[in-house]
């Protein structure tokens, strides 16, 4: 599971570098969040700029990350795909988080590391 | 294996058909060759991200709830037309409880976060992208069909 992370102010920007977030991959996913976000601040910024595709294993496992991240700390979205935005349109997970439009700013190539 | 049921078959071979075990990446690697399939219809079949999301509902569910983990044969057929896209999804895993599609549920999600749901979501998107789900399931075998429209009032993105 490849997945940067970058501090941003008050934030921790999660960049995910794989193109989908399925079954296949879903626990791998999780538990590579959990070790990232585990001393985050008070929001993490999920980019999902670069995955084309989620199936609702993965979208629970979205779920999963912002129950563990709350009461404290908020996960919010961010450059959401077409497929990947109607999935969370048709399950009207779209009205439970903070979705940004556009991606944050990319990871520095330079500190890129698989994980 | 083909695994043979009693079914009324669409009058003509399917547009994509494969035969495969049901294991999380094999189910993706049938979806990326679907893909590559549709794509050749282009804008007079299919919403191909709509039928990509629905069929690894389908597929997924099989592996997870129908094997639950020890793969089985799975056979996918897939007619394609100017009016969408049917499908016929076989296997010989657990049938569903109660031997049919979970209703379709109006969900209301809770306030507390605590209290949102990780799972379910997968009817949920097969029931809202699909019509005329039929499912049936005898000596062993389990079948569902179903039809993805070409024009949905979702309004998906079609790929041109």
């Amino acid at each position: 599971m490849h997945i940067v992370t970058r501090p941003d102010g008050n934030a921790l920007v999660v960049h995910v570098l794989e193109s989908r977030i399925d079954a296949a991959v879903a626990i791998q996913f999780k538990d590579a969040m959990r070790a990232r976000v585990a001393q985050a601040p008070e929001r993490v910024v999920l980019d999902l700029s670069q995955v084309d595709f989620i199936d609702s294993s993965g979208l629970g496992a979205v779920v999963a990350m912002m129950k563990l991240l709350a009461p404290a700390r908020r996960l919010e979205l961010a450059g959401l795909t077409p497929t990947v935005e109607k999935v969370f349109r048709l399950t009207h997970m779209d009205r439970v988080f903070t979705i940004h439009p556009a991606p944050p700013a990319p990871p520095d190539p330079d500190r890129r590391c698989a994980g | 294996m083909t695994l043979h049921m009693n079914e009324q078959a669409l009058d003509r071979t399917p547009d994509f058909h494969r035969h495969f075990q049901g294991r999380f990446l094999e189910v993706r690697g049938v979806l990326a060759e679907l893909r590559g399939s549709l794509t050749r219809y282009g804008p007079v079949c299919c919403d191909v991200a709509t039928t990509e999301i629905v069929l690894a509902e389908v597929l997924n569910n099989i592996v997870e709830h129908g094997y639950q983990g020890t793969a089985g044969p799975v056979e996918l057929r897939v007619w394609a037309d100017s009016a969408g896209l049917t499908f016929v999804v076989i296997d010989a895993g657990a049938p569903l409880p109660g031997g049919q599609p979970p209703a379709r549920d109006a969900r209301c999600l809770p306030d507390d976060p605590d209290a949102l749901p990780e799972s379910g979501f997968g009817w949920h998107l097969i029931h809202s992208l699909t019509e005329g789900l039929e499912y049936e399931t005898q000596l062993g075998r389990n079948r569902l069909r179903g039809r993805v429209p070409a024009h949905r009032r979702h309004g998906g993105t079609r790929l041109s």
